[in-house]
């Protein structure tokens, strides 16, 4: 049976239909469809699913004709015919919006949020046209352009850095003065889990707090970064994600404990060694963390905000240095050419 | 960032690249089907894609977590259950491979074999497998 359900004789015998109409004189498109359509007819093919979209249309009417379900080869394929629709996630669907509660207030916040999006993006898109205006002056060179492009990233970066901590410090003095006040995102998970990215997400889905922690090495070798990122987005902590994608894979072992000391995850050991990871420099405020995990269950929140608001300061440190290497590279194999051809010419 | 995501949660690669959820449910199908015949690494490769491209399928988070099992990775299996648990708690086939992965856990295979008990009441494939599990467990 080919992929469209009719039996090859049933197949074969519209081919001789057709090719009986043309030898006696070429047969219309139209005709020569219906001549392959009698066959197909007496297997329950209707002349509509000739014309369907795709082969599925097909075998689905087929199946439907013939009164049945469609043929399940494995266990796995019937138990996935079982499982609902996708909660969102794909192209076309409704809604992107967390859970259906929060639909109505989403679409009129969203569209209060969008004006106000569309009239910043358009004084943020002036102000950075003005910003870098030097990029069409044609008086100045390459490389000075280069330079004055670093140094306004460079003090953009110091300006979120310094609002980030600031930030940092308000958020964890109104934490410390609600003692109930819960965390911005994520459950307080009856697991206990001790915090850290593992101890997030089990925590996040309950009860898996301590066997996540403890298996967080095997875990990440196993599931890999960009599995776990995806599964900090499904469980609605989608800031993790840049985070669980440098723990999983190849980097696990190492920056499994690195990061897990950076934030608090094993409280007990102390400070561990994280000679290849660059969070070394936020260890301090990691260790901080770690003490603070261990006073029980009230304080899960307040290390909770500690870690996240931590994180925002690494990624801004890292997205820092990133760009002043990148500049700098660029100016250094600029200079290195320009010194060849000199150098050429001697 | 946190204020945000509660109302309206980020685009998914999936959205962006403008894939549907009857192509993703294709992929999680021939997914299904190469897990069946054996080959487990493939089935886990095309599964760890889908849960990539959109996060909130819960069928590609049940499957990958029947991918992990099948490899021997008895944590990240119910990781993944979990999370697909937690993203749909009221599917019985979710349920059903929620209840598995706890049996893996000695501490959780009571809570295990409590749902599967509950799962066992049920009709289809769910319940039939449910049953079969319950019977195989013994008293």
């Amino acid at each position: 049976m080919n992929v469209h359900g009719v039996e090859d004789g049933a197949a074969a015998a519209a081919l001789a239909g057709v090719e009986q109409g043309e030898r006696g004189g070429g047969l219309a498109p139209a005709n020569a469809r219906r001549a392959a359509a009698r066959p197909a007819a007496a297997v329950g093919i209707g002349a509509p699913v000739l014309g369907a979209a795709s082969a599925n249309d097909a075998v689905a009417d087929l199946v439907a004709r013939l009164g049945g379900r469609a043929p399940v080869r494995s266990l796995d394929e019937a138990l996935l015919q079982a499982t609902g629709p996708a909660r969102g996630g794909y192209a076309g669907a409704t809604s992107r919006t967390t859970s259906a509660a929060l639909t109505a207030a989403a679409s009129r916040g969203t569209a209060a949020s969008a004006k106000k999006t569309t009239s910043r993006s358009t004084s943020t898109a002036a102000a950075a046209r003005k910003e870098l205006a030097f990029l069409d002056d044609k008086t100045i060179s390459i490389e000075e352009k280069l330079f004055r492009f670093l140094v306004l990233m460079q003090q953009k970066t110091d300006k979120d850095l310094v609002a980030a901590m600031k930030s940092y410090d308000e958020k964890k003095a109104a934490a410390a003065k609600s003692s109930g006040s819960s965390a911005p995102a994520a459950k307080s998970g009856d697991g206990g889990g001790g915090g850290g990215l593992f101890g997030l997400l089990g925590d996040a889905v309950g009860s898996l707090g301590k066997s996540v922690v403890s298996g967080a090495e095997g875990l990440a070798k196993d599931l890999g970064g960009p599995v776990l990122a995806a599964g900090a987005t499904a469980l609605g902590m989608p800031w993790l994600a840049p985070v669980a994608l440098q723990i999983g894979g190849p980097l696990a072992a190492g920056a499994v404990d690195g990061v897990a000391s950076l934030l608090g995850a094993d409280a007990g050991k102390g400070t561990r060694s994280a000679a290849s990871t660059p969070s070394r420099s936020t260890s301090t405020s990691g260790s901080h963390a770690a003490s603070a995990a261990t006073s029980g269950a009230g304080a899960t929140d307040e290390v909770f905000d500690e870690k996240v608001e931590a994180m925002k300061l690494q990624q801004l440190v890292e997205k820092q240095t990133v760009l002043f290497n990148t500049v700098s590279n660029i100016l250094k194999t600029m200079h290195d050419a320009q010194m060849n051809a000199i150098g050429n010419i001697r | 960032m946190h204020d945000g995501h509660e109302a309206v949660r980020p685009e998914t690669p999936a959205e962006a690249l403008g894939m549907t959820e009857e192509m993703g449910r294709a992929m999680a199908r021939l997914a299904a089907a190469e897990l069946d015949g054996g080959r487990v690494d493939l089935a886990r490769d095309i599964l760890e894609g889908l849960v990539v491209s959109n996060p909130h399928d819960h069928a590609a988070w049940t499957l990958l977590g029947a991918a992990e099992k099948r490899r021997g990775c008895a944590l990240a299996a119910r990781l993944c259950a979990a999370i697909a648990h937690e993203l749909a708690p009221d599917d019985p086939r979710v349920e059903l491979a929620y209840a598995e992965a706890l049996l893996a856990d000695e501490e959780e295979r009571p809570a295990g074999r409590a749902r599967l008990a509950v799962l066992a009441a049920s009709k289809g494939p769910v319940g039939d497998r449910a049953r079969a599990l319950v019977a195989a467990l013994g008293p």
